[in-house]
């Protein structure tokens, strides 16, 4: 189980993203909010995928526009494959359009969030994935 | 049997000497006995009926048969014609004197019935004559109706055509010749077949169909395409019909060919026009997603980067770059607002599809929840009276509230803002007014402020994109309204006038 008190808490954030100012941006919120969190960079989903089986992530917070195979393909990826299905992904990507929003829980994400257009909304919204899906959420593993 | 039979009786000599004459021939004659007596038979007849009276007694005198009849016209004593039936015989075993033999003459009066026989005569000559000027009235009026239908047919402006039921023209009219490219001349001969363009549909071929199967009571009718002689191709519109003789059969077929082709050319035209319209809207919506993520993206970065600088470093530089960071900044920021403001206004540039019933009094309230920080800062009091249900795309609908409250918070005077809504319904429609109590609008600008990036007021006194009312206008447009502002009342403030149909016309998409 998740979180449960006698392991260490989980802290490895797969972050797929494919610009380096987003992954930079996203790496500053990270450490302001859990400065023990250990990120892993994707830029594209085959990279994604290689780093998922070389070593396990406690989340992956996921951009939908990526070169080649889009974010919600390498979701459906996950999705199907049974080792990571059970892994929490949030899609975090600038798109707000209910298209996106619609297919990204339609393929299973476990929340969806708008990168903010604000830096203290960016940092806050960063802050509040961390807390509730490394620390809060129990799920089945 | 002389004295009382009730025929008229006179006998006399064929001199004429009257010898004998009974009481009924007085009476017929309207003489007293005394003055007949001693006058000449052929006297008492009329001049007319002389002839025929000498030829019968000179008959009965000749050939001595029983009896000769004839019919003579007397004259009474007032000079009254009297119409008589007369027959005569030559007195048996009477001697023949000097005076010639003695005949005896029964007269009966027939005058009324010759009368009436003479005005049957008449009349009948009447009706002869009528009969006569109404044939030739009917001749000329028949040779009218048919130079009037030959007019009719030759001058009429479309195509018309009279042809075999073989489809062989027999009469092909002036505007039909020239739409053909033909003279009147080539007409006979040809055939419908002869101009329908080849590349047209068989079933186009309403002469053949009419061959095939002759209904005659039907008018076939199609859109179809012809060709002239000269190759130009002309879009028609062709009906045909049978014609029937007495017998019910059919006898002809009537054509008639309306040339369309401008119709057509102008059809192409506005299905052109639709498609380029159709492709500029998408074109426009594609603008709206490369707003929405290639100007945003980089727009963010520049800004979460700018604030990141400004974090970590403000009051580390010297005071220029502190403020030079400030700048940049806030022109970011407002680029921000920009790109929002023209992505909301794309948004509701797209065709309504998703109308239904709405709440507009619910959506005042969706639209206030969306404000209510705005409205709890500056103490707004938001009133409404007779808000509708209508038909409607409720986000826009929300939207459309939300932008002109924000509009007269944002635009408030010294005194709180005092808004109000109502609802008047109008034939077909409804009639928003939204009022308040704000700085108002100069008339002089009353169109402007509903144009895209128009501001009347300074950016550092009024922040703002100059959007919000250009998408009020798009959205009341969109549902086929309209939105003015009002003139401005005495005591100062702003009222937007907008109306919405009870029902909106979803527009149809144009593929």
């Amino acid at each position: 189980v998740w979180n449960n008190p006698g392991l260490a808490a989980p802290r490895r954030v797969l972050v797929v993203e494919d610009n380096p100012a987003d992954l930079r941006l996203i790496r500053e919120a990270l450490a302001e909010a859990n400065p023990a969190a250990d990120i892993l960079a994707a830029a594209d989903a085959d990279q994604a995928v290689a780093l998922l089986e070389s070593g396990a992530a406690d989340l992956v917070l996921l951009d939908l526009n990526l070169p080649r195979a889009d974010g919600h393909e390498l979701l459906a990826t996950l999705r199907s494959d049974p080792r990571w299905a059970p892994l929490p992904v949030v899609v975090f990507s600038s798109s707000d359009s209910p298209a996106d929003i619609r297919r990204a829980y339609q393929g299973m994400a476990n929340c969806y969030v708008t990168k903010p257009g604000q830096l203290d909304q960016f940092l806050d919204a960063v802050g509040r994935i961390e807390r509730f899906w490394l620390r809060t959420a129990r799920l089945p593993r | 049997l002389f004295a009382h039979s009730p025929s008229a009786i006179v006998l006399f000599r064929t001199n004429g000497t009257i010898e004998d004459l009974n009481p009924a021939m007085c009476r017929m004659l309207g003489y007293d006995r005394k003055d007949l007596e001693g006058r000449n038979w052929w006297n008492l007849l009329e001049t007319h009926s002389m002839e025929a009276a000498l030829a019968g007694i000179q008959r009965l005198v000749e050939r001595r048969p029983e009896s000769v009849e004839f019919e003579a016209r007397m004259r009474g004593r007032s000079g009254e014609r009297i119409w008589c039936h007369v027959g005569v015989a030559l007195v048996p075993g009477d001697g023949e004197d000097q005076d010639g033999p003695l005949v005896q003459a029964h007269l009966v009066d027939i005058t009324s019935s010759a009368e009436m026989q003479r005005e049957l005569l008449q009349r009948l000559t009447r009706l002869d004559r009528q009969l006569q000027e109404e044939h030739v009235r009917a001749a000329l009026a028949l040779r009218e109706s048919e130079e009037r239908f030959r007019g009719v047919f030759e001058q009429a402006p479309i195509g018309m055509a009279i042809a075999g039921l073989d489809g062989r023209f027999q009469q092909v009219n002036s505007a039909l010749c020239r739409m053909l490219g033909i003279d009147p001349g080539q007409a006979a001969g040809a055939s419908w077949d002869d101009f329908l363009d080849p590349s047209a549909d068989d079933s186009a071929n309403l002469s053949r169909r009419a061959q095939r199967s002759p209904n005659p009571s039907a008018i076939l009718e199609c859109d179809t395409r012809f060709r002239a002689r000269d190759g130009r191709c002309i879009d028609v519109q062709w009906s045909l019909s049978l014609a029937r003789d007495a017998r019910g059969e059919p006898s002809c077929q009537v054509g008639q060919v309306c040339d369309i082709s401008p119709r057509k050319r102008a059809e192409a035209a506005l299905t052109r026009y639709a498609a380029d319209l159709d492709r500029s809207n998408r074109d426009l919506q594609d603008f709206a997603s490369v707003a929405s993520h290639d100007l945003q993206e980089p727009l963010r970065m520049v800004k979460s980067y700018l604030e990141l600088l400004s974090r970590r470093y403000k009051g580390k530089l010297d005071s220029d770059a502190d403020e030079f960071i400030g700048y940049a900044l806030e022109g970011a920021g407002r680029m921000q607002n920009f790109v929002a403001g023209l992505l909301a206004y794309s948004r509701v540039g797209a065709p309504l599809r998703d109308c239904r019933e709405v709440d507009t009094r619910a959506s005042l309230e969706a639209a206030l929840a969306n404000l209510h920080m705005a409205v709890r800062e500056t103490g707004a009091t938001v009133t409404h009276s007779g808000l509708p249900r209508i038909e409607a795309d409720g986000l826009q609908v929300t939207q459309l509230l939300q932008n002109l409250v924000a509009n007269s918070i944002k635009f408030r005077s010294q005194e709180p803002p005092r808004i109000h809504i109502e609802a008047k319904p109008r034939r077909g429609h409804w009639e928003f007014r939204v009022s308040d109590n704000g700085i108002g609008i100069d008339p002089r600008y009353s169109d402007r402020v509903f144009q895209v990036f128009q501001r009347l007021h300074s950016q550092s006194r009024y922040p703002g994109a100059g959007i919000g009312l250009a998408v009020c206008k798009r959205i009341v447009e969109r549902h086929g309204g309209t939105i003015h502002l009002e003139e401005p009342a005495a005591d100062g403030g702003a009222t937007f006038v907008f109306t919405l149909p009870d029902r909106v016309r979803t527009s149809p998409s144009v593929e």
